[in-house]
């Protein structure tokens, strides 16, 4: 098997693993509030316990060429697809710019990267209230996200 | 160029010879330039020292007298590009007098224009970077707070005491990733378009998510 073929089958068998995990810690939640800090928390408690598989997903894959370039991307698309969805919850989603779940999806592979390629910096959980009120202020406004860091505290 | 073709001499117009600094300067160039157009057309990964040599047209002899190896070669790449955008959206946000949002607008406006500028070397820098290994780690987390220390000076408004210290790393962090995918979908003449986004998002943490997107109109 090639080194590209190789890669895909990694990639892949992660990729639907870890959807399928996302999907089921979702589903149960009321609000996309509470499905965003679940699939965050859940996120970051495999990263943390599968730093390896983390590290090919996250660092390796960047050096992988144009297959690492495709599969993060339908990676990436499928998680700012189902952030986007709280428009749905929003009077005027028209308001909130277009590439708001793209940089919130952005902000969180960031902290990923950043614990892969930096094992001994802060741990991912302790991110988290930092990580919700950014996400939840874009969409909400500042009221909103500022709630984030006081449940948290 | 030095070590050119036999019996030819580095001559300027006026007819003296080039002092040997000039040349070696030039020859550098040369060769910085020419692996940021050949890693950014072809990855990081996919490049060798011929390649760069062959592009930048100069003798390999040359190539190791400047550098030691590719990845040597890609880090000073990389270390004058961030040098010079970061210095670029430096000034860009001085120059402006007026206000916070209006220093971040100024800041965002000036990296586009210096991503639109020279596409190859942003590529180059901001796409094939992390594909480089461990010696760029701690370049990338310096590029990351360096941009962050930038926006820092938007604290000491109301309610931003209430923020996380890391608030305009996260922030720099996401808008980071938002530029690399922006290029790797190969849409650097729509980057610009994003401008009115990014300051937005650059200014939640500081002004607020209402005030942020007033200020981005």
């Amino acid at each position: 098997m090639s080194a590209p073929d190789l890669f895909l089958e990694r990639w892949e068998r992660l990729e639907i693993a870890y959807l399928d995990r996302i999907a089921a810690v979702v589903a149960p939640q009321p609000s996309w509030r509470e499905k965003l800090r679940a699939g965050a928390t859940e996120t970051f408690r495999l990263v943390e316990r599968h730093q390896q598989d983390a590290h090919f997903l996250a660092v390796d894959s960047l050096a992988a060429g144009a297959a690492g370039r495709s599969c993060r991307q339908r990676l990436a698309a499928n998680l700012i697809q189902q952030l986007d969805s709280v428009r749905a919850e929003l009077a005027e989603p028209e308001l909130v710019p277009p590439a708001t779940s793209s940089w919130i999806v952005a902000m969180f592979f960031d902290r990923i990267y950043r614990r892969c390629i930096q094992p001994d910096g802060p741990d991912l959980p302790s991110q988290l209230p930092e990580l919700m009120f950014l996400a939840t202020s874009a969409y909400f406004g500042t009221e909103a996200g500022l709630r984030e860091l006081i449940t948290e505290a | 160029m030095a070590g050119g073709p036999k019996g030819r001499r580095n001559v300027q117009p006026g007819g003296y010879p080039l002092r040997p600094e000039v040349v070696a300067h030039h020859q550098r160039q040369r060769i910085l330039d020419g692996a940021a157009k050949v890693v950014a057309a072809r990855g990081y990964r996919e490049v060798s020292v011929a390649d760069i040599v062959r592009e930048a047209a100069i003798a390999r002899a040359r190539f190791y007298e400047n550098f030691a190896s590719k990845e040597d070669c890609f880090l000073n790449v990389y270390d004058e590009a961030a040098a010079q955008i970061l210095e670029t959206v430096a000034q860009a946000c001085s120059a402006s007098l007026e206000s916070f949002p209006e220093r971040v607008s100024a800041g965002i406006a000036a990296l586009l224009q210096a991503i639109e500028a020279d596409p190859a070397q942003a590529r180059a820098f901001v796409v094939e970077g992390p594909a480089v290994g461990p010696a760029i780690n701690s370049r990338f987390e310096k590029l990351i707070s360096d941009f962050a220390g930038l926006l820092r000076s938007g604290r000491g408004r109301p309610g931003s005491s209430e923020l996380p210290d890391t608030a305009e790393e996260t922030v720099v962090g996401g808008l980071y990733w938002l530029l690399y995918h922006a290029m790797i979908e190969q849409r650097p003449k729509k980057i610009s378009r994003l401008r009115p986004q990014l300051v937005e998002f650059a200014l939640i943490p500081c002004i607020g998510a209402e005030a942020a997107a007033a200020a981005a109109r």
